[in-house]
């Protein structure tokens, strides 16, 4: 997975998705705030709702407390 | 021999349709086709990792990306090589060649991705896939496919020349001629009826005959 590490932790790039996610988002909107390519964020959603640090809601994502803590932890 | 049957009528992805939907293990991760949707992708294969043709190839496509990604093309090579070994490599090349290789590399160690778009060529080897290159479109369909033997390195202007064509027959439903780049003259399709063969020589193009004409761009 290229967003979340074998510890289950997020990577620099499922960091920045998280962040960018902080607010309900599209995948197009959470690349923009990233600054990542649209193939590698619609790639890490997947991880990441996989790792319930994310939520889905109509084709939308938003961080979930999961993902809001795991950002405040050192990486 | 019933398998090896079965292998042989496994049915090739053909221009102007869909191209194959694949999962795959990458060194950027687990990408579907679908991922890429809305942007055009280059898929090429390449024989193996650490192998001198394949990384003047490698460095080729890397130093095209910024072109290709002013034209929202995004890359992605696949050998049947483990991602681990694709690693290695793409670390290998920024070490002794100073080139980061930034797009994803697909690991098809089953060879589920090359089955399906035939990379593999059992005259030229069973174990590799060719020099293959898919070209396709922000819809998922298949425009354009080159295959080069092991021997021979591909030419990566005219992988953007191609590009550069079939975009711009996109915008302006036009041909492009041999040879042709950007800023030349384009071909306008011949008509199909014989009262607008008669009316094609009015229309100011610049023609040879009814059939044969061509005209600038604007813009």
């Amino acid at each position: 997975m290229a967003c979340v590490s074998p510890d289950g932790k997020p990577t620099d790039s499922g960091r920045k998705m998280l962040e960018a996610a902080k607010e309900l988002g599209t995948p197009e909107e959470i690349a923009n705030l990233a600054n990542l390519p649209l193939f590698k964020v619609r790639s890490g959603l997947r991880d990441l709702l996989g790792a319930g640090y994310l939520k889905e809601e109509q084709g939308k994502y938003l961080i979930t407390d999961n993902g809001l803590n795991i950002l405040k932890e050192r990486k | 021999m019933e398998e090896v049957q079965k292998e042989e009528l496994k049915r090739l992805p053909r221009l102007g349709e869909k191209a194959p939907e694949f999962e795959a293990v990458t060194t950027q991760g687990n990408l579907k086709l679908t991922d890429f949707s809305g942007s055009w992708l280059i898929l090429f294969s390449h024989p193996a990792d650490f192998t001198p043709v394949c990384t003047t190839e490698f460095i080729g496509f890397a130093k095209m990306f910024d072109e290709l990604q002013k034209r929202n093309v995004q890359l992605m090579g696949l050998s049947i090589d483990s991602v681990y070994s694709h690693i290695s490599w793409v670390r290998n090349i920024e070490e002794r060649f100073g080139i980061k290789i930034p797009f994803p590399v697909i690991a098809d160690l089953n060879k589920d991705v090359a089955g399906k778009y035939g990379m593999i060529m059992p005259g030229e080897s069973k174990t590799e896939t060719s020099r293959c290159v898919f070209v396709i479109d922000p819809e998922g369909i298949l425009r354009a496919m080159i295959y080069y033997p092991l021997t021979t390195g591909r030419n990566m202007d005219e992988i953007l020349r191609l590009i550069d064509a079939l975009q711009t027959t996109d915008k302006h439903k036009v041909a492009t001629p041999a040879n042709w780049k950007p800023g030349e003259e384009v071909i306008v399709p011949p008509p199909p009826t014989q009262e607008g063969a008669e009316e094609r020589l009015k229309q100011g193009f610049d023609c040879k005959d009814w059939y044969f004409c061509k005209k600038k761009l604007e813009g």
